[in-house]
């Protein structure tokens, strides 16, 4: 996300984008919980500094390996 | 002096199996002695969605006839097994402990780890209680109750293969299969003092087991001995290019080296991950070094290694797992949000918000890790490492649940692929299991086997079952 504090307006927008519109009518609160706790997660996230850092290839385990 | 039934309970795999083959136990016998001992006891466990109380007779009765007419017995035949009901069994519904597939019609064929079984010679007793999809619980806002630990019913059993571990820990089963995506095989290993494997990522196939997230998820064996796992091992591993992940390596006999002990043995323990990155519980602490001087006493040399901090592999492993996880369940998520629990809806909704730079990065940073692991280990024969920080935290207490539920050290394996089991070492003070994991080299799953052999051999913690 660019911006990693959506104010509620802009956190029910997304939301509704998402699909997820039913939930954020019944449950606000958790949707915002939502939100926090994953950019929280990617902040935590240690991100490889070099570009030819390639994810593993997950379906070969030869190479995942 | 146990109680009538108890002894044939709590036989092992091994001795069950044996005994079958030789004839001197009838697996009608054995069958129904496990279904008495369920009838009688999980009604406050709750460790079974199903309980197959008349086709496992039938099967027995087949079994038993096989035996007398010499026909030709697998490895485990006759010998019942449980399912995590997020794993498919012809003719029965996969529920994964969800409203959403609560009403779902009968599966048309079995799993890849069903059949194998069954080939085996084992005879599907039941469908086992887990955390809804794998992910959420222990919930009480669903249609099935969360299943409890049977040293003490008031606490956690571990999750989210929570019904094959209390099963197994509880003699209603000898063996029973879970799934580990962040350590759920593992966990009710460790929280109800088993034995549970997660082999090397593609070593058994996922073909017919509903996913949690594509790239961690691991089908495990759940049992109450080691060399009981390396048996049931035998009979789940091996390629199946139905599984995209599978691995087209050779399979050994994983009991091959159950006896050759650990003298000579390099070992590595990975003291930072339970001691500075995240402070475990004094008792399970003192449990492990226990352990690594009864390795040590045996002969084992073990040296203290370092890798990346812990919160480094479990915040890969959670943005990838809850990333997958979301896509995977992001139609009903829309559909029928109601449907899932709130404690589902907790962990799997962040993923809504991670970005697709977030889960490449993680993949990135996945890659730096698992070869970093690997380059750290590749000199030693095996690796000890904390499982649970703590030991079995109370069952509804949603606090102790949100502050203890992460703490633990099985995360990094799903994410490395590297092979890892859990092992009892112990009790704490009010007489609740505690265990360890040894971690191995990519494929090298009859070595684990062999050192915790040795560690189970020079102790008797796996002899202690649950006063039920």
């Amino acid at each position: 996300m660019s911006n990693d504090n959506l104010d509620d307006a802009a956190l029910e927008q997304l939301a509704r984008q998402l699909g997820l519109g039913t939930l954020y009518d019944a449950q606000p609160a958790l949707l915002r919980q939502a939100y926090d706790g994953g950019r929280a997660m990617a902040r935590r996230l240690r991100r490889p500094a070099d570009i030819a850092d390639e994810p593993g290839h997950i379906f070969q385990p030869d190479n995942n390996v | 002096m146990s109680k009538p039934g108890e002894e044939l309970a709590f036989l092992s795999l091994v001795e069950v199996a044996a005994r079958i083959r030789t004839g001197a136990l009838s697996p009608v016998v054995y069958a129904q002695c496990l279904l008495d001992r369920i009838g009688a006891h999980d009604g406050r466990l709750d460790s079974f969605l199903r309980v197959l109380s008349e086709s496992v007779l039938v099967e027995a009765e087949a079994a038993a006839r096989a035996v007398r007419t010499g026909g030709p017995l697998g490895p485990l035949h006759g010998v019942p097994f449980g399912l995590k009901d997020i794993i498919d069994a012809a003719g029965l519904p996969t529920t994964a402990h969800s409203q959403i597939l609560a009403q779902q019609p009968p599966k048309t064929a079995d799993a890849a780890v069903t059949r194998r079984l069954r080939a085996a010679g084992g005879i599907l007793l039941g469908k086992m209680a887990t955390h809804e999809f794998a992910l959420g619980g222990p919930s009480f806002d669903l249609p099935w109750p969360p299943a409890r630990n049977p040293w003490n019913r008031e606490r956690f059993p571990g999750g989210s293969s929570s019904g094959s571990g209390v099963a197994v820990a509880a003699g209603f089963l000898p063996m029973a299969l879970g799934t580990d995506t962040g350590g759920s095989v593992r966990n009710p290993a460790t929280a109800c003092g088993i034995v549970g494997m997660k082999a090397t990522y593609g070593r058994v196939s996922r073909h017919g087991v509903t996913p949690l997230s594509y790239s961690l998820d691991h089908v495990g064996p759940m049992t109450r001995t080691v060399a009981d796992n390396a048996l049931m091992l035998n009979a789940l591993a091996g390629h199946d290019p139905a599984d995209p992940a599978s691995a087209d390596v050779p399979v050994p006999d994983f009991t091959a080296q159950l006896d050759q002990g650990v003298k000579g043995l390099r070992l590595g323990v990975i003291r930072h991950f339970h001691n500075r990155d995240m402070i475990a519980d004094p008792v399970v602490a003192a449990a492990i070094e226990d352990a690594v001087r009864v390795l040590q006493d045996l002969g084992a040399g073990v040296a203290e290694i370092e890798t990346e901090p812990l919160a480094t592999y479990s915040t890969c492993n959670r943005v990838i797992l809850v990333s997958e996880a979301y896509a995977i369940h992001r139609r009903w998520l829309a559909e029928r949000p109601g449907d899932y629990s709130a404690s589902f809806l907790q962990r799997v909704l962040p993923g809504a918000f991670l970005t697709a730079d977030d889960y490449v990065d993680a993949l990135r940073l996945r890659r730096q890790l698992t070869a970093g692991f690997n380059q750290t280990i590749r000199a030693l024969d095996g690796v000890i490492v904390a499982s649970s920080m703590d030991p079995p935290f109370v069952i509804d207490d949603a606090a102790e649940i949100a502050l203890k539920y992460a703490r633990q050290a099985r995360a990094p394996f799903n994410l490395t692929g590297n092979p890892a089991l859990s092992l009892p070492i112990g009790f704490d003070g009010d007489g609740l299991p505690l265990a360890m994991q040894i971690v191995g080299r990519n494929f090298q799953e009859a070595m684990i086997y062999r050192i915790a052999a040795a560690y189970e051999g020079a102790t008797d913690w796996h002899n202690r079952h649950p006063p039920l």
